[in-house]
């Protein structure tokens, strides 16, 4: 029998590909010529990507309190467990930050974790948390995390306001750096202000080459959505579909199939009005109607993919996943890893890092 | 229901074994369906780099995903069953799945590869594939060194 290593190369990229991350990392050390296969090699990481959106992973963050006695009382532990779509936990890891997290989102195989004065971009796949440099004193408010397909460019943007009172504007900060390149790779860039006198709210989205925000202004029921265009870099803001004020008791943005979704949940009945913005007319479309009773509806974990999933977490620490094609429920049991009420993030699992390691083995 | 014009093929492994398959069974297998498509019009479709061994069991699994009967969890099931086999013959399978280029064989296979190396160390992938270390022990200490947080 011949070894793997005769094996034609797209044999045994085909093969590997469908490891984990973690795992390939463990196996450079087989031999020189894997290290060079799982480290450098274009076309191993490119099939294992797309190999990868296919079982996308879930991220849970929980702070551990006063892990190793840390003697900077400023400093938190986080520990971030992944799991899979079935409720089983693939990996877990711990980090310290400077503070707590609070804005916790993901874009593609990477995650952002946003405390009140540093940003840091995290790789979970391969345990790797690289800190955004950022101008120590200065406050960190929105912050949005997107990634462009064509010039595989990642763009951190913060919306920030530059008074308390609300001047009607929202300032604008960009991050950019190239998928592959790194962290440190990046630079800030400031943006113009834009005119805008509603207050942001909500978890941002990244979809379709564009970050969404909540807008909420003078009332509960005055709610627009902001929409940032990553390609060219234009705000717009988008009104919601019309309905009832009194209907809903929350009201939360996803994706499904690529398009803009605000799903809705009535008050008291767990019923779930799914409304897709049809793009092309900008107009929505209220497209499914699903109830959930008995089970309490407590929040979504929006979704960036093409995936034709709903993911909702339900009281009792459930996951439905609930298919928009085949109008069925799923239900993932994810109590033991869901230790929280934290929104977990949708992530992929990458062997891309975010900064570059001094490789003492150049290349062979 | 199969027409009565419904056309067999003969498959000759490189063993010069002959097994009778459906045509349209056997064009999963795209390399058989370019040849057919191509008019190919020879008694016998010699498989030059497929043995009867191997055959076999790719003419079990093909018949298994042409059967419109078969739910997708039937077909599951069949697959945990399927490769259920020494490690070798998967490694020969895959072979001869990406040889007849059949991609439903393939995926099942290079998954069923993948969850068998998942559990392995790193001594293990090099014992099994036969493998030369070609480290120093100072090169190996340091590629361990950059990744030890993957051996937690």
């Amino acid at each position: 029998m011949k070894g793997i290593d005769d094996f034609p190369r797209d044999l045994i990229i085909e093969i590997l590909s469908r490891l984990p991350a973690k795992v390939l990392c463990k196996f450079r050390c087989v031999s020189k010529r894997w290290y060079n296969l799982l480290t450098n090699d274009r076309d191993l990481m490119t099939r294992h990507s797309e190999l990868s959106k296919l079982k996308p992973l879930l991220l849970i963050r929980k702070y551990i309190s006063d892990a190793n006695g840390e003697p900077d009382r400023s400093k938190v532990t986080i520990e971030l467990t992944s799991i899979d779509t079935e409720g089983n936990i693939t990996d877990e890891f711990r980090e310290v930050l400077d503070g707590p997290v609070h804005t916790f989102i993901s874009c593609y195989p990477f995650s952002v974790l946003c405390c009140m004065y540093s940003l840091y971009v995290c790789n979970p796949s391969i345990h790797q948390v690289v800190r955004v440099p950022y101008p120590s004193n200065a406050r960190l408010y929105n912050v949005g995390f997107g990634h462009l397909p064509k010039s595989n460019e990642f763009k951190i943007v913060h919306l920030l306001y530059h008074s308390f009172v609300g001047d009607g504007k929202i300032g604008c900060e960009i991050f950019s750096f190239k998928h592959g390149e790194g962290v440190h790779s990046g630079f800030w860039r400031t943006l113009g202000d834009y005119p805008c006198s509603a207050w942001i709210d909500g978890h941002p989205l990244c979809l379709n080459k564009a970050i969404y925000w909540g807008l909420i202004a003078t009332s509960w029921n005055d709610k627009s959505i902001l929409s940032f265009n990553l390609e060219n870099e234009e705000f717009n803001v988008i009104s919601y579909p019309a309905f009832d004020s009194e209907k809903y008791i929350f009201l939360e943005y996803t994706g499904i199939k690529g398009c803009l979704s605000l799903v809705g949940c009535s008050a008291g009945t767990s019923a779930l009005d799914i409304w897709l913005l049809k793009d092309e007319k900008k107009i929505w479309v209220l497209e499914y109607s699903i109830s959930l009773s008995p089970l309490n509806v407590m929040f979504l974990i929006p979704c960036d993919n093409q995936g034709e999933e709903l993911l909702i977490h339900v009281e009792q620490r459930g996951l439905i996943c609930f298919s928009v094609k085949n109008q069925t429920c799923r239900r993932v049991e994810y109590c033991r890893a869901m230790k929280n009420f934290n929104k977990p993030c949708l992530y992929y699992d990458s062997l891309i890092p975010l900064s570059s390691v001094t490789h003492r083995i150049e290349k062979y | 229901m199969s027409s009565p014009e419904e056309k067999t093929l003969i498959l000759k492994s490189s063993d010069n074994e002959e097994f009778l398959v459906k045509e349209s069974v056997a064009v999963q297998c795209i390399t058989i369906k370019n040849l057919v498509e191509d008019g190919c019009d020879l008694d016998a479709i010699p498989l030059l780099n497929v043995d009867s061994k191997n055959l076999a069991w790719i003419i079990e699994f093909m018949e298994k995903y042409a059967d419109s009967t078969s739910t997708d969890a039937e077909k599951k099931d069949f697959d945990t069953e399927f490769v259920k086999k020494p490690f070798n013959d998967v490694l020969g399978l895959i072979l001869a799945a990406n040889y007849l280029n059949f991609p439903a064989l393939m995926d099942v296979m290079c998954d069923a590869c993948a969850n068998e190396m998942k559990l392995w160390s790193v001594e293990q992938v090099r014992e099994k594939f036969h493998i030369q270390n070609d480290y120093t022990e100072e090169e190996e200490k340091a590629v361990r060194a950059e990744n030890f947080w993957a051996f937690e």
